[in-house]
């Protein structure tokens, strides 16, 4: 190891068909690619995002060993930012950025969005409409792997921003692999790869599509917190759509029949959705309870199917929290009582939890632990460190 | 059709030797008061924080008449009312009505909300350089008889100036406006603290952090809506969030002269007690970090520990901070005491989850029925006064 994590190699060059910019990040080449008709620009801010969490679990330095300057806006936010993610992991350290640095202006003119086609991204291209320009696809998210599904859901995505005058930019990395391997949770990596990334690929602005609202703020990669400070002299980076839930999301992207057409949410396929999963069967419920109809996705027509959506975790009982509240204020008793029911159960296990804990030491915990190790035990970084709330 | 809560006659006089800005808000008078060698500036934002929240929970329009608003802060306004009624969603979203400009003008000073308790001190410790003024606001955490508030305002002064700075007393009513209106002050004091920097002719303004940024529970004070009542002349910055109580007590502790000037007491506003909940628990982290200040009595009395006990989210945070703070100085003595009394928390909390999913919450509803407790008769809360 060197002592530091080092930034180094950074380059743009065209490759078969595609701008990639790249660096070694240590031993490790990370990039980024466009097809070449998209323009890259040289800079490093991307892989500060991607390096950022690894330097802090190690308590070394980033060194960038480039004459690519970065951000000086964005390097006197660095602290700020790791004292954001070091209060939710207090494993992780707060450590220096060793870098030129620069507030050149880059005369940026796009306007970009992230966009999976998901009910979040598909709200914010509503909301913003007039003012976005390139809606930006990443391959890392919620995509499956095979070339077939990539390039046919690029092919669809382009013919629907096509449609609403808009650029589709389909971007691939490396990140996600990468990450993987040094046990970083893409949960926590995620949001820095996105709001890194504005300045690579020319955004003057770069809205990141919200997953939670304000009253759910827990710890998240992408948060209305962090997400801003990534902004550089260059690029603006709005975390948008945080006042709203998921279900009013919904009913507002209903009133724009081309965008709710496109919406494209399952877990199971990245160019269709199976009506099956359980972000099929959130969405199907949310627009049956909103009397609506959509060409992507089937109808609810089993209230059985509901039971997909038992949650295990907070973001799945916000989800589920969210259709109750739509239920009740559509008076769709039998939708209410069902989900009801499976949010009890939730929380009762929740309470149980912590009855474990605060009566039991902790007994049941550890038990489930070593009967049935969670994965994430294993990883190196996560949004929380493993000993939190151990006081 | 829909009613207005309506901001008029806002003016700037001076008179019996202080400037005064003032305007009427929905019917009531509302200042703010400053001695008259200090400037204030003929604004209109710091009455659009004050009423806020009235006209959230009144689904009025608020109308701002005479003085135009700042145009950044007009645009910025739904966010800020979405983030109040994500926390609450007894609040609506309003319109605000009011001329708007986005001339900029170039104050020179830079305040820190200011009290001398632990985070404004730490707060002040950082931002040295960059701070010119330290703001105290009559309104928080202060005893209002006017002897004590005089005798504060001529310790902090002399204080202020020690290190190269000018101290600027406010009086304001508008904290008795909002308890008149039922409005809770843990959620009204942020709105006062971030609209307040124009009038007080600031470019930039720190608000010290009460939380840090792993305690994002709802609070009037936050790092997410403090930040966006800045305007085109005022920097609004909710400072220090990455800092733990315990350190910022170690930081402040190693600056003599600043620890020595702490004022947390609840009891006083002029020296510390010594015996309330705030000073006993900042004797135990002076205790902890083992260097003794002259404006605390050393803790000595184990069995005040209890005063730590915590009742509410805000509380346990006060109270986990001191546990680490224990485990970090290796006493064991204190920290099986206050893990004692954390468990004791957690169960409460456990409880309430248990009558909440098991019990169809029963014993809150008891306790409601004989406890009666002072906030259920609060209008504006900082959550939904019915959770369900």
């Amino acid at each position: 190891m060197k002592g530091c994590v080092c930034i180094s190699d950074v380059k743009l060059e065209t490759v078969d068909g595609f701008n990639v910019l790249s660096a070694l990040i240590d031993e490790d080449r990370i990039y980024l690619s466009v097809p070449e008709q998209f323009e890259l620009v040289l800079s490093v801010e991307y892989f500060v995002g991607i390096a950022l969490l690894e330097a802090m679990a190690r308590n070394e330095p980033i060194e960038i060993q480039s004459s690519v300057p970065l951000s000086f806006q964005l390097h006197e936010q660095l602290k700020e930012l790791q004292s954001i993610y070091a209060s939710w992991n207090t494993d992780l350290n707060i450590i220096d950025i060793r870098a030129e640095t620069s507030d050149n202006v880059n005369n940026n003119t796009k306007v970009g969005s992230f966009f999976s086609a998901g009910v979040d991204s598909s709200h914010t291209l509503l909301c913003h409409k007039d003012e976005i320009t390139h809606l930006l696809m990443c391959r890392s998210f919620d995509q499956g792997r095979d070339q077939v599904s990539w390039d046919s859901r690029v092919l669809q995505q382009t013919a629907f921003a096509a449609s609403l005058g808009k650029t589709l930019v389909p971007i691939e990395t490396n990140v996600r692999e990468w990450m993987i391997k040094r046990k970083i949770s893409w949960h926590f990596g995620h949001g820095l790869l996105l709001c890194s990334m504005g300045g690579a690929i020319g955004m003057k602005k770069l809205f990141v599509p919200s997953s939670f609202t304000y009253d759910a703020l827990f710890p998240w990669g992408s948060h209305p917190l962090s997400d801003p400070m990534w902004s550089t002299e260059s690029t603006l980076v709005i975390h948008h759509g945080a006042s709203h839930r998921r279900t009013e999301k919904t009913k507002e992207i209903l009133s724009d029949e081309r965008i709710a057409n496109n919406l494209q949410v399952c877990w199971a396929s990245i160019h269709e959705n199976c009506g099956k999963c359980s972000k099929c069967i959130r969405s199907m419920t949310a627009i049956y309870l909103l009397e609506g109809e959509i060409l992507s996705l089937a109808k609810l027509d089993d209230i059985d199917s509901l039971k997909i959506m038992r949650p295990t975790s907070e973001g799945a009982a916000d989800a589920v929290k969210d259709l109750m509240i739509l239920a009740r204020q559509v008076d769709n008793n039998e939708v209410y009582k069902t989900l009801n029911r499976y949010y009890r159960r939730y929380q009762i296990s929740h309470t149980l939890a912590a009855v474990d804990r605060y009566l039991l030491n902790g007994l049941l915990r550890k038990l489930h632990r070593k009967i049935k190790p969670p994965e994430w035990v294993s990883w190196r970084v996560t949004l929380r460190s493993p000993s939190h709330g151990d006081i | 059709m829909t009613e207005k809560l309506i901001i008029s006659d806002i003016k700037l006089v001076t008179k019996g030797g202080f400037n005064e800005l003032s305007a009427n808000v929905d019917g009531d008078y509302v200042y703010f008061r400053v001695a008259a060698n200090f400037e204030l500036s003929l604004s209109a934002e710091c009455f659009v924080g004050v009423a806020l929240l009235e006209a959230m929970i009144s689904n009025r329009i608020l109308s701002v008449e005479g003085v135009p608003v700042s145009k950044k802060l007009h645009g910025a306004l739904n966010e800020i009312q979405a983030i109040y009624r994500c926390w609450n969603s007894s609040l609506s979203i309003v319109e605000i009505q009011a001329d708007t400009i986005s001339d900029q003008h170039y104050y020179q000073k830079t305040g820190s909300f200011f009290s001398a308790g632990v985070d404004s001190t730490h707060t002040l410790l950082t931002h040295l350089e960059d701070i010119t003024h330290l703001i105290l606001f009559r309104a928080f955490d202060s005893g209002n008889d006017q002897a004590s508030w005089d005798k504060r305002v001529e310790k902090q002064t002399k204080f202020a100036e020690s290190i190269g700075k000018t101290l600027v007393p406010v009086e304001t009513n508008a904290k008795d406006w909002a308890i008149g209106r039922k409005i809770s002050s843990h959620f009204f004091h942020g709105l006062l603290l971030s609209s307040a920097g124009g009038a007080l002719g600031m470019r930039r303004i720190y608000i010290p952090a009460s939380h840090t940024y792993d305690e994002l529970f709802p609070w009037g004070s936050h790092p997410l809506s403090d930040p966006m009542w800045s305007t085109e002349s005022t920097e609004i910055i909710h400072a220090d969030a990455g800092a733990r109580r315990g350190e910022k007590m170690a930081f402040i502790l190693q600056n003599p002269v600043f620890a020595d000037n702490l004022q947390v007491c609840w009891a006083s506003t002029d020296r510390n007690c010594g015996k309330c909940p705030k000073c006993v628990r900042t004797m135990v982290a002076v205790y902890l970090l083992g260097i003794p200040i002259n404006s605390l009595p050393p803790f000595t009395d184990f069995s005040t520990l209890k005063m730590l006990k915590a009742h509410d989210e805000s509380g346990a945070t006060f109270l986990e901070d001191a546990m680490l703070l224990a485990r970090q100085s290796n006493n064991i003595k204190i920290y099986k005491i206050l893990y004692r009394y954390h468990r004791q928390f957690k169960l409460s909390q456990t409880f309430v989850l248990v009558d909440k999913y098991l019990m169809g919450s029963l014993f809150r509803r008891l306790y409601r029925r004989v406890k009666n407790p002072d906030w259920i008769n609060w209008r504006v809360t900082m959550q939904n006064k019915n959770s369900d």
